[in-house]
């Protein structure tokens, strides 16, 4: 991103509901477990990992969407790797 | 609205961190002009400057080996082949310019506001942006008929603009480190927040400027004071530019720092606006033969008598000025560690996120309103700052709002708090020089200090700032999410 780019970014008004499309690849944090199932929430949208490993919370994973409904914003994804952990 | 996720980013993160670790693998990660052996100049110089320090000149004092490092360092930069990763006499040029311009009464808060926050902006500490300018530009505004509480408060706004946007400002730093993101990327995504409130700002010091009358004071002492001000101190502002500029272009912010010690050091040698002896001084005792020998040099003295031995000057005074913050930081973070780890932290953020913050507003709007109370009741922001600054990651992170959000509602409302009310650090030095103002200047009555419960709703930049990232929290303005884009590497201090 330029340095012009960088000053340009973010002039605008973003969802408290961010939408995603089926086979999206995205970097977000694991922010709790729902019973086996990891929850990555992003905003008010959430997105469900059924087949993740224990012990991710607070960490940040690499997921792929597999499915969304953009009526009640939530989704599934599966867990692709783990690429970085929380500031504290 | 759909996502379009930046994996370019991350893979340059990723890609960067692994040439640092392949460079270990390699061979060296710098390379210096004259080879391996240059890369042990910084400790050279440092040894060598304690041996003529304490040896020679017989100078027992730890905070004159610090400065030596310190020189050692900066001067190591300098044989550091490839791209380099790479301030006080200012405000009195500033006066010269203003009187020049022919700024009235009414529109002299408004720019003082400006230039305040320029050169808080470029030095990056607020407190001594409000130091330098209480202690000349407020005079001189009061002088030309401007009113005392509101050329307070315009200095105090530009204060809190600088310390907000600075990339060298210690609470941008360490908003930046303590939410994982890059001082550059976190400077540049700010500067929308902080120019909105910075026009209203300015657009509120032009009317109420107007609006509010100053003192009547005599012309012949107005002429006595301009006189004494110089144009020569402009040239200052170059050098915080170059700081600015580089540290926005992602060079490392030790190199920035750097390199506005060098280019400050050089104009004010050059142009005789300092001397030599004022920014660096060995104050030798005076019946040593050895230091008579030396005494032409421009950084070597005698000292009148043995209680004044010692090293002197502005590069000392720095470094000696930051020990007390430097050990108060540790005592929080030790304290803060320990409720970490003893589970205090864990307990308060799952009542917040369970009671307070749930949903991404609720959540913005608490990490807002949990720094400005927090830094409201400390008095030394960059202390409080970095007290809250585990909780802001972690209630962010749990919504997944991006480093670069989280670091600018922890900095600006940081920054804010700092200067508003009477207890705040950066008033009270700003009150401590006005306090001493009716010493300096004959025509400077008691009647014209300001009082700092007088100033308080007069800081129009740092109620709007905090203004600005409320509306944020509610509206969704400038938000991010960690999905949008990776901080790049973290420049960590």
């Amino acid at each position: 991103m330029s340095l012009l780019e960088e000053f340009r970014y973010g002039w605008s008004f973003r969802s408290s509901r961010p939408e995603f499309e089926r086979g999206q690849e995205l970097s977000a944090f694991v922010t709790g477990y729902d019973g086996g199932d990891a929850i990555v929430r992003i905003g008010d949208t959430t997105l469900r990992i059924p087949d993740a490993p224990s012990g991710l919370l607070d960490r940040r994973v690499r997921l792929r969407v597999t499915d969304f409904d953009g009526t009640e914003h939530d989704g599934e994804a599966e867990y692709v790797e783990t690429v970085g952990e929380g500031a504290f | 609205m759909a996502t379009d996720p930046d994996p370019g980013d991350g893979a340059e993160s990723v890609d960067s961190l692994d040439m640092g670790r392949r460079g270990e693998e390699s061979g060296p990660t710098i390379e210096f002009y004259g080879g391996r052996g240059m890369s042990a100049f910084p400790l050279v110089f440092f040894i060598v400057w304690a041996v003529v320090q304490s040896g020679l000149l017989r100078i027992g004092d730890t905070t004159g080996l610090v400065a030596g490092m310190l020189v050692g360092l900066i001067l190591g930069m300098l044989f550091v082949r490839g791209s380099w990763q790479g301030y006080a006499n200012t405000v009195g040029g500033l006066v010269w310019a203003a009187s020049v311009a022919d700024i009235g009464a009414s529109l002299f808060p408004a720019i003082t506001f400006i230039l305040a926050g320029l050169l808080a902006t470029g030095i990056g500490t607020g407190y001594g942006t409000t130091v330098a300018f209480t202690t000349l530009f407020f005079p001189a505004g009061i002088l030309l008929g401007a009113s005392p509480v509101l050329m307070f408060g315009a200095i105090l706004s530009g204060a809190v603009f600088g310390d907000n946007l600075a990339p060298v400002s210690d609470t941008t730093i360490v908003s930046a480190v303590t939410q994982q993101a890059d001082i550059g990327g976190v400077v540049a995504s700010r500067f929308k927040y902080a120019i909105v409130a910075a026009i209203l700002a300015f657009a509120g010091y032009v009317v109420a400027g107007g609006a509010m009358p100053g003192l009547d004071i005599s012309g012949q002492q107005q002429q006595i004071f301009l006189e004494n001000s110089r144009p020569l101190g402009l040239v200052h502002l170059v050098s915080m530019f170059a700081v600015i500029g580089t540290a926005v272009a992602g060079r490392h912010i030790v190199e920035a720092i750097s390199w506005g010690i060098i280019v400050a050091f050089v104009a004010n040698v050059a142009l005789g606006l300092a001397s030599v002896a004022e920014m660096v001084v060995f104050r030798a005792p005076p019946d040593l033969a050895i230091a008579e020998s030396l005494s032409w040099l421009p950084f070597v003295t005698l000292a009148e008598s043995q209680d004044a031995v010692g090293v002197g000057g502005s590069l000392y005074s720095g470094a000696e000025g930051f020990f007390p913050l430097i050990v108060l930081v540790l005592l929080i973070v030790a304290g803060a560690q320990i409720t970490i780890n003893g589970g205090g932290f864990a307990a308060i953020q799952d009542w917040l996120l369970t009671s307070v913050a749930t949903s991404v507003r609720r959540s913005e709007l608490t990490m807002v309103l949990g720094t400005a109370i927090v830094n409201a009741m400390i008095t030394i922001n960059t202390a409080a700052e970095i007290a809250i600054a585990p909780y802001i990651a972690r209630l962010g992170e749990r919504f997944n709002i991006n480093g670069y959000r989280r670091a600018n509602i922890l900095d600006a409302n940081t920054a804010a708090l700092g200067y508003i009310f009477p207890w705040s650090g950066g008033v009270l030095v700003g009150y401590a020089v006005i306090q001493d103002l009716p010493n300096r200047f004959e025509w400077f009555t008691q009647s014209m200090v300001v009082n700092p419960v007088e100033v308080v709703p007069f800081v129009f930049h740092g109620w709007l700032l905090v203004t600005v990232f409320i509306i944020a929290a509610l509206t969704g303005f400038g938000r991010e999410y960690t999905v949008d884009r990776e901080s790049e590497e973290v420049a960590r201090v």
